[in-house]
């Protein structure tokens, strides 16, 4: 009976990573539409970028040289740092020169951009990911025990303890986090752009209080999705299904409620994940960690134009990026789902 | 019978179960004292309506209940086993080893995101079973069940099967422990009326090879009187006659089994068809021509052309995706299309342009507001259609008492749901009213009564219907002519008797055939005598 498998692999129908092969199709089809989708939406915010900058006061070439320099050292600064021209043609420059990896020279740090911003991207990068790696086992444990205990006194505390924290500002809860560990308990340093350029251990030293600041920013809102997710696939006919085959409740747990509850709770991940990835600025100025988002602010406030339009393009792939990975994780996980046909 | 009897006395013992569930104002009683017993590979048959403590009754042998519920019984085992002492590990194996179930709606009794093959396998791993020797016995579970390629179907996902294949998918995991018991819950209602003759024939036909003892549940009457040996009938909790199926039906003791055969569509006479100047198709209504439409590539109506009458009743049936609806929606200007549809305007000069078509739909849940009471939804259809009606006169005409107007849809029951949907249509001078399946969510008693209300208004009113149905007893009950829709052509159209006597197309016949078979032998007073009861197994 099983010469009848039309090819090798079918008796063990797809699962998990082992089923993005065959649904290979589905991805890259995804990956096509992708292809020609994010250039566009990175042309799109960079354009937006450039212009709304306009709107910042400020002169940069004055601030610079300071109130001594003559008008005509000042515009010939602005020359220098191609402040002068139409916007339009100074975004084409702008455009021409970061296609061809000349992402120029930040005015405000006199550092060639792109050492600067791959430099702190991967600063932010790691903190996000230690983030993110803490808020997703977190969250799926406090949503499953939630969707379980739905409307007891369990349920009720989780929620009000999760919503609580995320309400506090991200800086309240720095602080006090800081006065406990730091100040206290002497546990981690308060500054940690000291430690975050060191080896593994002084980085990880350094990250681990801004990380659990962000996770209890986060943790509100994804715990909340998933608590639904799992309440959905419990209270589905299918549960009922796997109830009354007499399934071990770990397995009906594992096999047939989260793999089902996490679905909708990998879309908002995927956003989730692009945020942290690049940078959360409030975070990292607060800490003074030297990481993407924070640099973005620092430009902005000098209008250095070239630096920031550059971030929010490399900003904006890693977000774009974690939402493809959010996407294809989607397709693994759920074989319904059909990017290419929305319609139907 | 030809099963195995391994085991002398009954499969299910039930003596005395009564099952009440806890609410803040009290106890609220939803099964009260019902005793049954049903032995080894018999087929038994539990009949009443929504409400009537039938399911309950069925899912306590599982102890599958709602954490509110309270359960007594004198008796209450399966396979001798006592199901009230069960708890933990030892539940896990009697709902393993001992029983399956067969549900409402296999699409969502299957898990979305498992391939079918897989959720097959799970019941063979769970008994010990390697990895690869379970999906063996899973392929050959599917093959039981006539899947072929079992191979492929076991690769395939809930969504990429039909309604019929996935309700064989379920029995194939119902039946892959070898259960004793097979409870079957209202297992072919939404499946149409083909697919349910096959899967019932299919439990049949297993049942006779395993020998395993079946209870199926369900509204339906003429499906439990063919497919069960005993039938249960309960209301309000109560079984109040319980007796071989034959002799119930034939010889009801009971007031309530007696209306609730009454209630029956009748497919033989033709009682309720409105009788007014069928066939004027002179000055047709509405003419559709050469329509089709497509769902991407995939093709919803080919090329379908058809008048409809003043005063006339058209049935259309089909299967699902058949393209009946799409066709509701094409007339009612829901959906776009290719082709022509002319609604003759009936002249009524001077006034301002009104609908031509309204529309009653399945689910009167989802057509009605939640958030308008029905006065507020009455009042404005009066409005839209310019009606020259109160809202009183309105529910009168449809038989909603007054005191439902100011509640809303969340407090009324399915018929009186249903009533004011199809008051909204009877707001003004419309005249098409298109019914898309407007009795199936009802029960068979409520059904025949909103059957009755719309033959009623059609008579007082002149108007026509598409009346747009899966049930062939109930068009046939309604129709003058009969459409029948084969993916997506209209591959056969004639006045109603014709098409039960002398259906051509293949597939009419077979829609005919399904139908009139639940009701061979069919022991009504007036029944045409030529078939007597032999089908009652």
């Amino acid at each position: 009976m099983t010469t009848l498998n039309p090819r090798p692999g079918a008796a063990a129908p797809g699962r998990g990573f082992g089923a993005l092969a065959e649904r290979h199709g589905r991805v890259l089809r995804l990956l096509g539409r992708r292809l020609v989708q994010i250039p566009v939406v990175l042309l799109v915010v960079s354009a937006l970028t450039f212009w709304l900058i306009q709107v910042v006061p400020g002169d940069p070439g004055r601030a610079t040289l300071g109130q001594y320099a003559t008008d005509e050292q000042v515009r010939i600064w602005d020359e220098q740092n191609g402040l002068t021209g139409s916007l339009l043609s100074r975004y084409l420059h702008w455009l021409h020169g970061f296609v061809t990896g000349d992402w120029g020279t930040s005015f405000v740090f006199g550092q060639p951009n792109r050492e600067l911003i791959l430099d702190r991207l991967l600063n932010s990068a790691l903190l996000g990911a230690l983030a993110f790696v803490l808020l997703v086992p977190i969250s799926v444990v406090l949503g499953s025990v939630q969707g379980y205990r739905e409307g007891r006194r369990t349920d009720r505390s989780i929620t009000i303890a999760a919503m609580s924290l995320s309400a506090v500002p991200a800086f309240v809860v720095g602080v006090i986090l800081l006065l406990v560990f730091a100040v206290w308990l002497h546990l981690v340093p308060v500054q940690a752009s000291a430690l975050a350029t060191g080896n593994i251990g002084q980085r990880l030293h350094a990250m681990i209080i801004p990380a659990v600041t962000l996770v209890v920013y986060y943790l509100a809102v994804v715990t909340r999705m998933v608590r639904t997710g799992v309440t959905g696939a419990i209270t589905a006919q299918h549960h009922r299904t796997a109830v009354l085959k007499g399934l071990e409740p770990a397995s009906i747990v594992r096999r047939h409620v989260l793999r089902n509850a996490l679905i909708p709770t990998l879309s908002l991940l995927g956003i989730y994940l692009g945020a942290l990835l690049s940078g959360e600025a409030v975070v990292e100025q607060l800490f003074n960690y030297p990481g993407l988002g924070a640099l973005l602010v620092t430009a902005a406030e000098h209008k250095d134009v070239v630096l920031l339009c550059d971030g929010v393009v490399v900003t904006g792939v890693v977000a774009l990026l974690a939402l493809l990975l959010a996407d294809i994780a989607l397709i693994v996980s759920d074989p319904r789902i059909r990017f290419d046909n929305a319609s139907s | 019978m030809t099963g195995a009897t391994h085991r002398s006395g009954p499969v299910v013992s039930v003596r005395d179960l009564r099952i009440g569930y806890r609410t803040g104002h009290g106890t609220l009683q939803a099964v009260k004292g019902v005793s049954f017993a049903v032995q080894a590979g018999e087929a038994y048959g539990l009949v009443g309506e929504s409400g009537s403590g039938k399911s309950t009754a069925a899912m306590a042998l599982t102890r599958y209940l709602a954490p509110n519920a309270e359960l007594s019984a004198g008796d209450l085992s399966v396979a001798g086993v006592d199901v009230r002492s069960l708890e933990g590990r030892r539940l896990r194996h009697f709902r393993a080893e001992s029983l399956g179930v067969v549900y409402q709606e296999p699409g969502l009794a299957l898990n979305p995101t498992m391939a079918v093959g897989e959720q097959v396998a799970e019941v063979f791993r769970l008994a010990g079973a390697g990895r690869s020797e379970a999906a063996q016995r899973a392929h050959a579970a599917l093959e039981r069940v006539q899947l072929t390629p079992a191979a492929v179907i076991a690769g395939r996902y809930p969504h990429e099967l039909s309604g019929g294949q996935q309700q064989r998918v379920v029995i194939a995991m119902a039946l892959a422990g070898s259960p004793d018991l097979l409870i079957l819950d209202e297992p072919t209602t939404g499946l149409d009326g083909r697919v349910e003759t096959e899967i019932m024939a299919l439990i049949d036909r297993l049942r006779a090879e395993l020998g395993f003892a079946t209870i199926l549940i369900s509204h339906n009457l003429p499906l439990i009187a063919a497919h069960c040996r005993r039938i249960g009938v309960l209301q309000d909790g109560v079984m109040v006659e319980e007796g071989p199926s034959e002799r119930v039906l034939r010889s009801p003791r009971h007031a309530y089994t007696r209306s609730l055969i009454a209630a029956l569509p009748d497919i033989d006479a033709r009682r309720s068809r409105p009788a007014s100047g069928a066939d004027d198709t002179a000055r047709p209504v509405v003419t559709v021509s050469g329509v089709s439409k497509d769902y991407h590539r995939k093709r919803a109506l080919r090329d379908v052309s058809f008048t409809i009458g003043r005063g006339e009743v058209l049935g259309i049936v089909g299967e699902s995706g058949s393209g009946k609806t799409t066709l509701g929606r094409v007339l009612a200007g829901l959906t776009t299309y290719d082709g022509q549809v002319t609604f003759d305007q009936g002249g009524r000069p001077g006034r301002r342009r009104l609908p031509q078509v309204q529309v009653v739909f399945q689910n009167a849940d989802l057509s009605l507001n939640p958030r308008r009471t029905v006065r507020q939804v009455l009042k404005r259809s009066i409005r839209l259609l310019d009606g020259d009606q109160t809202v009183e006169q309105l529910a009168d005409s449809v038989g909603i008492e007054h005191e439902l107007l100011d509640r809303l849809p969340g407090q009324l029951s399915g018929g009186q749901k249903q009533r004011v949907a199809i008051a909204r249509a009877f707001a003004g001078n419309v005249p098409l009213v298109i019914c898309d399946e407007p009795t199936s969510a009802l029960d068979v008693s409520i059904q025949a009564r909103i059957i009755d209300l719309l033959v009623e208004l059609q008579q007082r009113t002149g108007v026509s219907y598409l009346f747009i149905s899966h049930d062939m007893a109930v068009v046939r009950q309604i129709s003058h002519r009969i459409g029948v829709l084969y993916d997506g052509e209209l591959v056969e159209l004639k006045q109603s008797d014709e098409l039960f006597e002398s259906a051509e197309h293949p597939y009419s016949r077979q829609l005919v055939e399904s139908a009139l078979s639940l009701r061979r032998g069919w022991p009504r007073g007036d029944a045409r005598a030529e078939e007597p009861g032999q089908v009652i197994a």
